[in-house]
C-alpha cells in the first residue's frame, strides 16, 4: 500500500469521504458508500496527552497523546499520536494500525515518522 | 419568519434534589423527588400536572413515558429530553408552546440523574455511535478528550492561558460557598488549580466536573394561574435553539448561541449589557468563554481579556456568572446539569433571602450546551428571562 494512502468510506454519488463512517452520505444524503483509497496527509489541529484512560492497556503508558487531524477531503479524524513534538498546523500522515482489541486505528506521525511509530507504539499497535 | 413570543407564559418553582457524590438511588427516585418538590412549591396538586417533560440519562432504557407510569401521573403532554447540557433552556421552550397552544396547562420539567460507583464509565463508553466507534478506541472514554482538544485550540488561536480558566473556576468556586448545595465549596486558590494533577492536557483537575447524582426542576404554567395561586414567577423575554450549528468548523470555536444571539436580543428588547446575571453551561471553563463571546458579553477571542478585567462571582460587582458554583462546583448531576442554571436564574429571580443573592436581580441570560457525539456538543439553546408580575 503506497504511504500515504488509508482506506476511508466515500459516497459513490457526490464523492464525499464520511469520517466518522456513515451508512448515509453527509453532504447529498446518497446511499451508496464505498471503502475508497484515500490521501493519508494532513494537519494538526490539536492534541492531548491523557493521563487517564478507561483503557487497561494504555494504563502503563501514560501520559498517551492522541490528535485530531484533519485530511484535505475536510474530515476530522482523531489518532494516536507519534510526534517529537506536536503543535497545531503541523503536517502529519495518517496510518492505519491495529490495536491489542484486534481493532483497526489510526496512527498519526510526522512525514517520515512510521518506522519510529512502529518502535514506540509497540506492543500496543502493531503495523501490517 | 420571526419565531413568536412567549407571551402569557409564567415559570415558577425552582427546585433542586439535593446532589449527593455516589446515591444507591436509582434516577426515578431524583426525579420523582423533584416533581414532589415542585408540587410542595407551588400547593399544586399531582393530578393538576396534565404536562410532563423529562431529561435523563440513566433513565434508559426508560423514557419519560415510563416515568408517567413510574410517578403514576396522566398527563396530556411529554417530552423526552436528550440534549444533555441544552435539555433544561429545551424543556422550557417545549413546555411554553405546550401552555400557549393550550396542549396542557401545568408542565412539569425535571430532570434528575442516579450515580452508582462505575456508573459514569458506563455511561460515556456507550455515549454515541461515533464516540463509541471513532474516540473511544483512542483510550479517550468521555468528554475529557474531547474539551482537552477544543481548548487548546483555544488557547492557541486566542491566546488564552490557564490562569484565564482557572479565573472563572475560582469565581464558581467562590459562589458555591455561599450556596449550601454545592458539594464543592472549598475555596479555591489561584495556586490549586495551578498545581492539580493532569487530566488530559492542557485540562487539569479543576477544569472537569466532578459527576454526581442529584435532580432539578421548575414549572411552567399560564401567567394568570401563577397569578391566582399567587406564585412568584419569571417570564421568557426570548429563547432560542440550534443543533449542529457551524458543522464545518474543524474544531469549534464558536457554538449554535451566535447563529441566534442578535434575534435573541432583539426579540428580549434589550442587550448583554441589561443582565443582571448570567448563567451559562459550564462542563469546562473553555465553553463558558465560548458562551461568553457567542453571547455577545465580549468579541470572539476576548473572553480571556473578558474574565481578567471582569468579576464573576455573585458579590464582586461585575457580571455574575453561575452563581451557584455552576457544575464546576456544585458537581454534575447528569442530564440536571443541563437544568442547573435555570434553576439557579429562577432561584436569583424569585426567592428572596439567598445567601448567595446577586442584589436586586430582575433580569438573567440562561444558555445551554449539550450532547458530544463526536468531536463537539451538537445542541445549544439560551433564553432571557425576567421577574414577572407586580414589581417585575
Amino acid at each position: 500500500m503506497a504511504e500515504a494512502q488509508i482506506i476511508l468510506p466515500r459516497c459513490q454519488d457526490c464523492g464525499a469521504v464520511q469520517y466518522p463512517p456513515r451508512e448515509v452520505c453527509r453532504r447529498c444524503l446518497g446511499a451508496s458508500i464505498a471503502p475508497a483509497e484515500v490521501d493519508a496527509r494532513g494537519e494538526l489541529l490539536s492534541w492531548t496527552a491523557l493521563h487517564v484512560s478507561h483503557e487497561p492497556a494504555l494504563r502503563d503508558h501514560l501520559p498517551w497523546r492522541i490528535g485530531l487531524v484533519k485530511l484535505g477531503d475536510g474530515v476530522v479524524l482523531y489518532a494516536h499520536l507519534c510526534m517529537a513534538e506536536p503543535r497545531a498546523g503541523a503536517p502529519v500522515s495518517l496510518h492505519t494500525g491495529r490495536d491489542l482489541h484486534g481493532r483497526d486505528v489510526f496512527v498519526a506521525v510526522e512525514p517520515g515518522g512510521l518506522e519510529r511509530a512502529r518502535t514506540a507504539l509497540r506492543p500496543l499497535i502493531e503495523f501490517s | 419568519m420571526a419565531a413568536r413570543g412567549f407571551d402569557g407564559v409564567a415559570v415558577v418553582a425552582p427546585v433542586t434534589v439535593p446532589y449527593a457524590r455516589y446515591s444507591e438511588h436509582g434516577p426515578q427516585w431524583f426525579l420523582g423527588s423533584a416533581l414532589a418538590g415542585l408540587l410542595r412549591a407551588s400547593g399544586l396538586r399531582k393530578e393538576d400536572v396534565d404536562g410532563l417533560a423529562a431529561a435523563s440519562f440513566t433513565l434508559a432504557p426508560d423514557t419519560v413515558v415510563a416515568l408517567t407510569e413510574y410517578l403514576g401521573i396522566s398527563p396530556r403532554f411529554i417530552e423526552h429530553l436528550p440534549m444533555g447540557g441544552a435539555s433544561g433552556v429545551v424543556a422550557l421552550r417545549r413546555a411554553a408552546r405546550a401552555v400557549q397552544a393550550g396542549d396542557a396547562e401545568i408542565v412539569a420539567c425535571i430532570a434528575g440523574d442516579a450515580s452508582r460507583k462505575g456508573g459514569f464509565a458506563d455511561l460515556v463508553s456507550n455515549f454515541s455511535h461515533f464516540s463509541r466507534e471513532c474516540v473511544h478506541p483512542y483510550g479517550a472514554g468521555g468528554p475529557n478528550t474531547v474539551f482537552a482538544m477544543i481548548t487548546r485550540h483555544y488557547m492557541d488561536r486566542f491566546g488564552a492561558t490557564r490562569e484565564d480558566f482557572g479565573r472563572i473556576c475560582i469565581a464558581q468556586r467562590h459562589n458555591a460557598g455561599a450556596f449550601e448545595g454545592a458539594l464543592l465549596r472549598a475555596p479555591l486558590t489561584m495556586e490549586q488549580y495551578l498545581a492539580a494533577r493532569p487530566v488530559a492536557e492542557p485540562l487539569h483537575l479543576y477544569d472537569c466536573v466532578m459527576p454526581c447524582a442529584g435532580g432539578e426542576g421548575f414549572l411552567v404554567m399560564p401567567e394568570d394561574r401563577a397569578r391566582s395561586l399567587g406564585l412568584p414567577y419569571a417570564v421568557i423575554r426570548a429563547s432560542g435553539e440550534r443543533h449542529n450549528a457551524f458543522f464545518e468548523d474543524p474544531v469549534p470555536e464558536r457554538g449554535g448561541w451566535a447563529a441566534y444571539r442578535d434575534a435573541l436580543y432583539e426579540a428580549a428588547g434589550c442587550g448583554p449589557e441589561d443582565m443582571d446575571l448570567v448563567e451559562v453551561y459550564d462542563d469546562y471553563p473553555v465553553i463558558v468563554m465560548m458562551q461568553l463571546e457567542d453571547l455577545g458579553f465580549c468579541a470572539k477571542g476576548e473572553a480571556p481579556a473578558f474574565v481578567r478585567r471582569t468579576p464573576l462571582t455573585y458579590d464582586g460587582g461585575g457580571l455574575p456568572l453561575n452563581t451557584c458554583g455552576g457544575q464546576l462546583s456544585a458537581g454534575q448531576a447528569g442530564a440536571a446539569g443541563g437544568f442547573i442554571g435555570l434553576v439557579e436564574a429562577l432561584r436569583q429571580l424569585l426567592v428572596p433571602g439567598l445567601k448567595h443573592a446577586v442584589p436586586g436581580a430582575r433580569r438573567a441570560l440562561v444558555s445551554g450546551y449539550g450532547m458530544v457525539n463526536y468531536d463537539r456538543c451538537l445542541c445549544t439553546a439560551a433564553a432571557i428571562l425576567e421577574k414577572g408580575g407586580p414589581g417585575g
